[in-house]
């Protein structure tokens, strides 16, 4: 296993690698001159011209892409040029934001999705299994903006239950230790804290628990069911054991391979790509903040976050293998 | 049946508790609904002015972000809204006006030939440091923008160049010539000086704090304003508390800006009380919130242009006639549903609200009769085909530009002007249109109080830069107005410029447009709207 580890720490490399080189040649490929979008309205060429020197955008392409790594390798990711601030500080801003909405969105997708697709699993046909279908059909169609705003104005505007948007009320002070709102109000004993950042995370966190949650209960589903067809499920139920123990302690673990998977796919793609919830819910995460760069051409901001995003599902691939290998101790790793 | 409507044994009768009754309910009805009228208080209470109540949290969204909190490097609005809340110029506009008013200086005076200016400053102003404002602070502050080998002087400084020409430029010496007097030498008249001292970019930071941190003066702002910074949480928001020492008047005790990317989502978050105003609503939110008594409505005056521009270069669009073609075909009143009562059908470059607008031109009609006159007249008897570029985000001169684009573009056919919408991502838009299109829309707002921001862009030194459009006589108006300090005499030259750039239709104006709509809970009072979207939220209250 630590030589499969090992192993996977190298390939890393040459995928960063690759990434990073599609990454720059093709965002320079899209129309639009970050130093005319710096500059505005009232520059003259020559300001743009400056500005360009200034950042280097004057260079060759290759020149600038072999500066650029040059300063990755001493782990600096460069600066926005829109903001002129270090992008790994901005990333350390953003990223417990969108850390804490993915977990706890994830969290949601799978107690409620995993749930579902074992009831379904256990009951095919029965108007559970369809209710359950059904819901996780609309849950993975639904836009998500559309069904953002319809929470907001039915859980805030009409009931006033909870928050409509943002991390923490204007009026809550939290001590920034992790940057997660949750654990830092834990920490610190807040729990007037606790329960503002917990209110906040509610809607964004179910609005996007969703597509993962329906996909979640649909792979469930039918990975249960075809494990619950195999002998070994037939030879437990002979032995006597109870419906739920067959399902828990046999059947389950068995099924979790292509579940697993999914997870971590749709961890890496919830972190990363949560720009409509994001953005819908006034959350300052890295999603909209890589939108928000692709469109002001912030090229430094696009290149590091999408070697940073690339990592994350690096990093993500290489737990499932591990959780693999726990689930089903036949897999073995060289 | 007695006078009264009492039936001879003294009893009511039906007729009379009925309109007594009707009488009750639509007495309490106005009551209730009458904004500002009250039960129990007299019409001299009532026409007497509110007292504003002091404290509380005032949250304002807007779409975006800061870039900066350092004052001279703010070039965009989002980074000026902030700004303005923290720190003060020698000169202010007037709130809720478009008047120049003392500020940190309390009066000054220039030379006969406008090219040497004295401030006399306010005494006994603290920056939020608690060091004091004096001349000292105010030479520090212009000899870092000015002087390109000045040690703080760290950063783009695109907007003194812009303005100021260069590097000094146009500043050639900024001295103190006592503790509360500053004397600024120029080396030529400058129009705009004092709209320039009164705008964000020329707002006055503490020397102290640049010395501790010359490298983050972006995020460490310092000013003499109303409230000063507890907490910028990047993409999220702003927090700021008064300044207990601020000289002026402000009413909150903390003021939030709060960044809520999505209109819709704004509204629903002010809707929910969440926020308490709100900037650049969608126009369907604006008809919404005049019918929702828990809301109200600020407008800001008419300030911002949009235009159709064409490239003079190109055949046929170089040709005036077609060009009054195009002006005479667009129908600007049938426009107006499209705006929701953000704007107004244009004829020139400055707003009704601009000194420098104006009066004596008359509004271009609506006339595809005459359009197809002149458009045969040119010799496009069939009329032609071209390109016409709509931008791909929403302003205030276009706020739903591919809708305005294709309602144009049917105007323009009606006459055989058969166009070809096309647009392209904001970044290229802004890169490509001065040499690429030959017929795009845009517009824009002065970013300061005088009119030259916009005129001077446009038909000054740089005109050609967009659209090849340059007229001699028309730069040398421009010229004069930038380079004299009598206002009156530089409305004359504009006035003259907008007739000439007019009757050859160098740009054409199709609306005047509001720079905006605040949306705002009915508590909320006395908002002072501004022009130039840069609003002190010190002046505005809130009842409990």
């Amino acid at each position: 296993m630590l030589k499969f580890a090992l192993w996977r720490l190298v390939e890393l490399v040459p995928v960063l690698v690759g990434v990073s080189i599609l990454v720059f040649f093709f965002i320079h490929l899209i129309p639009g001159d970050p130093a005319v979008v710096m500059a505005g309205d009232i520059a003259t060429p020559k300001d743009i011209a400056a500005i360009r020197t200034r950042l280097g955008l004057d260079q060759p392409l290759d020149v600038q892409y072999l500066k650029y790594m040059a300063h990755l390798f001493h782990g600096d990711l460069g600066q926005s040029i829109q903001t002129n601030s270090p992008i790994a500080a901005e990333l350390g801003d953003r990223l417990p934001a969108s850390l804490e909405l993915a977990l706890t969105a994830m969290g949601i997708a799978v107690v409620v999705g995993l749930a579902a697709g074992v009831v379904s699993a256990m009951r095919p046909g029965s108007a559970v299994d369809t209710a359950s279908m059904v819901g996780a059909l609309v849950g993975v169609s639904m836009p998500i903006y559309v069904l953002g705003l319809i929470a907001i104005w039915f859980f805030a505007v009409q009931l006033k239950w909870l928050p409509p948007g943002g991390r923490l009320g204007t009026d809550t002070v939290l001590v920034k230790v992790t940057g997660l709102f949750v654990l830092d109000s834990i920490v610190a004993g807040n729990w007037r804290g606790l329960g503002d950042a917990v209110a906040h995370l509610a809607i964004p966190a179910c609005a996007l628990s969703t597509v993962p949650m329906a996909i979640i209960a649909r792979i469930t589903r039918s990975s249960l069911l075809d494990v619950m067809a195999q002998d070994f499920i037939r030879t437990a139920y002979g032995k006597g054991l109870a419906g739920r123990a067959v399902v828990v302690r046999h059947a389950l673990k068995n099924a979790m391979l292509p579940v697993v998977t999914v997870l971590g796919m749709q961890f890496g793609v919830i972190l990363s790509g949560a720009v409509l919830t994001e953005t819908i819910f006034a959350w300052p995460g890295i999603g909209r903040w890589v939108y928000e760069a692709i469109q002001t051409r912030d090229y430094p901001v696009v290149q590091g976050m999408t070697l940073f995003i690339g990592l994350v599902f690096i990093a993500t691939n290489f737990l499932v293998d591990i959780l693999y290998a726990w689930l089903d101790p036949r897999i073995q790793y060289q | 049946m007695p006078a009264n409507g009492a039936t001879p044994n003294g009893q009511v009768t039906r007729r009379k508790f009925l309109s007594t009754a009707t009488a009750t309910g639509v007495g309490a009805a106005v009551a209730r609904w009458l904004p500002g009228l009250e039960l129990g208080r007299g019409p001299a209470a009532l026409a007497a002015a509110p007292t504003p109540i002091k404290g509380g949290t005032f949250v304002f969204s807007r779409g975006g972000d800061a870039i900066t909190l350092d004052p001279c490097e703010t070039k965009e609005n989002e980074s000026e809204s902030r700004v303005v809340q923290m720190f003060e110029g020698l000169v202010a506009v007037k709130p809720g006006g478009t008047e120049l008013i003392p500020a940190l200086a309390e009066k000054w005076e220039s030379s006969a030939g406008g090219t040497v200016w004295r401030f006399f400053l306010r005494r006994n102003v603290k920056f939020q440091d608690g060091t004091g404002f004096d001349a000292d602070a105010v030479v520090f502050n212009f000899d870092r923008w000015r002087l390109a080998d000045n040690p703080y002087h760290k950063g783009d400084f695109n907007v003194w160049q812009f303005l100021m020409g260069g590097f000094p430029g146009t500043m050639k010496d900024v001295k103190a010539l006592d503790k509360y007097t500053v004397q600024f030498t120029l080396d030529k008249p400058m129009g705009p000086f004092l709209a320039y001292l009164a705008g964000p970019a020329f707002m006055l930071n503490s020397p102290a704090s640049i010395k501790a941190d010359p490298d983050n003066v972006f995020k460490n702002p310092v000013g003499t304003g109303a409230y000063k910074l507890v907490e910028w949480r990047r993409g999220d928001q702003v927090v700021m508390e008064r300044f207990k020492d601020y000289w002026g008047e402000a009413n909150f005790d903390r003021t939030v800006i709060k960044v809520i990317p999505d209109s819709t989502a704004r509204f629903l978050q002010l809707k929910a009380g969440a926020i308490n105003a709100m900037d650049d609503p969608n126009p369907d939110d604006v008809v919404t919130a005049r019918s929702d008594r828990t809301l109200q409505v600020y407008l800001r005056d008419y300030w911002a242009v949009g235009t159709i521009n064409v490239n003079h270069d190109l055949k046929p669009l170089g040709n005036v006639k077609v060009r009054w073609a195009i002006a005479y075909a667009i129908d600007r009143q049938g426009l107006m549903p499209l705006y929701q009562g953000m704007a107004t059908p244009g004829n020139q470059a400055q707003s009704p609200t601009s000194w420098a607008f104006n009066p004596d031109l008359p509004p271009i009609p609506h006339d595809p009769a005459k359009a197809k006159a002149l458009l045969a007249e040119a010799g496009y008897p069939n009329g032609l085909d071209t390109d016409l570029w709509y931008m791909p985000i929403a302003r205030p001169y276009y706020p739903a530009p591919k809708e305005i684009a294709q309602k144009m573009a049917a105007d323009l056919a009606a006459v055989g002007i058969r166009v070809t919408l096309k647009t392209e991502d904001w970044g290229a838009y802004m890169n490509n249109r001065a040499g690429k299109y030959p017929m795009w829309m845009f517009g824009g707002w002065s970013s300061v109080m005088d009119p030259s921001w916009l005129l001077y862009t446009y038909y000054g030194q740089k005109a050609a830069q967009e659209g090849n459009y340059d007229n001699a006589r028309v730069r040398t108006l421009m010229e004069n107005a930038q380079y004299h300090v009598d206002q009156k005499q530089r409305a004359q030259w504009y006035k003259q410029a907008a007739k000439i750039t007019y009757d050859e239709m160098a740009r054409i104006p199709v609306v005047f447009a509001r720079t905006g709509a605040v949306l705002a809970s009915a508590r909320v009072k006395d908002f002072p709207t501004s022009v130039l979207r840069q609003e002190q939220y010190q002046y505005a209250w809130m009842t409990r």
